[in-house]
């Protein structure tokens, strides 16, 4: 029993990441609606880039966010501003092809330079330690990247409904064209939501980097789950995004519990299992 | 003093050519109406001079400088605000957002969400509501209020009454001079013949693309315009 509320829990925490991987994609449809084949990608980027300032500088894992964050914002923006905004609201295939053919230049680039090793970033001792509960031991790490997918998905709402780039890009997802008769540059506007996500997605890359092992073919599978994230939880609503991420957690924790084999299969399954009774999502949006 | 004037203006809508040398001209503190039957070019004329449909730059002037087909969110900063067809509130957003959005053209003067809340008394209330939960005219108020905020010089005002009952058109014609008094110039797209000629000071009739008369508000006879209206 013990072990079966153990499960769960783990569960719960790597939803908190998953939700995470979703945000930023949820986000760059929510205002562009496009939909970002190379998001996987570049969160496998983002990970390599906090792999090599780790290696390079010797800092610790953690204190890479200082060289990721930026240089992530900076792509998100400079793709958005130099490619994809060519593409926004022509119709639903040019964004696709578009950033289809970035994920493929994102995936040889990096084989390219790094080799196809498993790679992973050292957090040190806070990735073996854990809190015990009774018959429960729950890991210091897996707290902490809970506790920042909270965070981040409550700073997000926040900048969302509490902020003027918030409104701006909430109305500019409503209307780009009355958006722009009131005087916003729609395309910045849309650059600044891809930096954003990318933020958003170089927190996610650094916190799963240590989690689990990646190589540069990785990109697909955490594009993957985010789209399945996505789904459960209903487009267009933050927090929906979160209890999308925890419901794929669970169900992936709850599959390897009753076989090891199991856990990406149960993912899948809740996922399917939900789109046809819920199509819109636990949380629809508006 | 002429503000806002068009010369020979030529503009397009997808591949048909909607409007054929079309010169007008706005005063400042005036009321200009432009009426015409569905698919005249009205609407496409207003969005030219907004920046919504590329023309060419000699084509707009806009206090002596050529501003054809300056990008919309270059236009309104100049001080050309819009009030679209069908109002088109953001509408996820509350009343409140809305009207802030009108600032993002950074113009500085006197309209603030105070002051349009003093203009339409009802949004006061309303402030909280999205705007996709008013009635039609609530939601006309919110995109004049909207406009305003950008303390504009020229509002190009689309379709005025479409679509509301008549009480409402009536409350927000009677809006229209407060607003000239506050040194607004306006121009009015309206369908209404009979109230085109009520709320403005001059008329131009636009049949197919091109102006078939024009004149004074209060020295045009009603039938001239009527019969103008529908090409007779």
């Amino acid at each position: 029993m013990s072990e079966l509320v153990n499960t769960i829990i783990q569960g719960i925490l790597i939803g908190g990441l998953y939700a995470l991987f979703a945000a930023g994609l949820s986000l760059v449809f929510g205002v562009m609606r496009v939909v970002n084949l190379a998001h996987g990608d570049l969160i496998v980027t983002g990970s390599f880039l906090a792999f090599t300032a780790t290696s390079i500088l010797g800092i610790h894992a953690a204190l890479s966010v200082v060289f990721v964050l930026p240089l992530m914002a900076l792509l998100g923006y400079s793709i958005q501003r130099a490619i994809l905004n060519r593409t926004v609201g022509t119709n639903v295939l040019p964004p696709l092809l578009v950033t289809f053919g970035i994920a493929i230049i994102l995936q040889n680039g990096l084989l390219q330079i790094f080799t196809a090793d498993d790679r992973k970033l050292d957090f040190g001792n806070i990735e073996i330690a854990s809190m015990q509960i009774g018959n429960i031991s729950i890991g210091w790490y897996s707290i902490l990247v809970f506790v920042c997918a909270i965070a981040i998905i409550a700073g997000l709402q926040f900048i969302s409904y509490k902020t003027r780039i918030g409104r701006v890009l909430r109305a500019t997802a409503d209307d780009p064209e009355v958006a722009q008769v009131m005087g916003v540059d729609t395309r910045h506007t849309f650059s600044v939501a891809m930096a954003i996500a990318m933020v958003v997605c170089g927190i996610s890359a650094v916190l799963f980097a240590a989690w689990t092992s990646f190589t540069p073919l990785s990109g697909p599978s955490r594009l993957l789950i985010a789209f399945e994230v996505v789904v459960i939880g209903g487009l267009g609503s933050i927090w929906g995004t979160l209890i999308g991420g925890l419901t794929l957690g669970v169900a992936q924790a709850f599959g390897g519990y009753l076989n090891p084999a199991w856990q990406m299969l149960a993912g899948h399954i809740a996922f399917i299992i939900i789109l046809v009774l819920r199509p819109a999502g636990i949380f629809k949006g508006r | 003093m002429t503000l806002l004037q068009t010369h020979n203006l030529d503009a397009y809508y997808l591949d048909f050519q909607a409007l054929y040398g079309v010169s007008i001209s706005l005063d400042a503190g005036q009321i200009v109406a432009i009426i015409g039957p569905n698919g005249a070019g009205k609407t496409t004329l207003l969005r030219s001079l907004a920046g919504w449909v590329p023309v060419e730059r000699g084509c707009v002037t806009f206090d002596d400088e050529s501003i054809g087909g300056f990008a919309a969110e270059k236009v309104v900063a100049l001080g050309i605000a819009s009030v679209p067809e069908g109002r088109r509130l953001f509408h996820s957003l509350s009343v409140e957002e809305n009207l802030l959005m009108g600032q993002e053209s950074n113009r500085s003067g006197d309209w603030s969400t105070d002051t349009v809340f003093d203009l339409f008394p009802v949004l006061q209330g309303l402030r909280k509501r999205r705007g996709s939960d008013l009635s039609g005219g609530e939601q006309q108020m919110v995109a004049i209020g909207r406009a305003l905020m950008a303390n504009p010089k020229v509002l190009l005002f689309d379709e005025l009454s479409l679509g509301l009952a008549p009480t409402i058109v009536g409350d927000i014609c009677r809006t229209l001079p407060v607003l000239r008094d506050k040194g607004v110039s306006m121009i009015v797209v309206e369908q209404d013949v009979r109230r085109a000629l009520d709320l403005s000071d001059y008329v131009y009739c636009i049949l197919e693309g091109k102006i078939n008369l024009e004149g004074e508000s209060n020295e045009l006879a009603f039938d001239d315009v009527a019969n103008a209206f529908f090409g007779v």
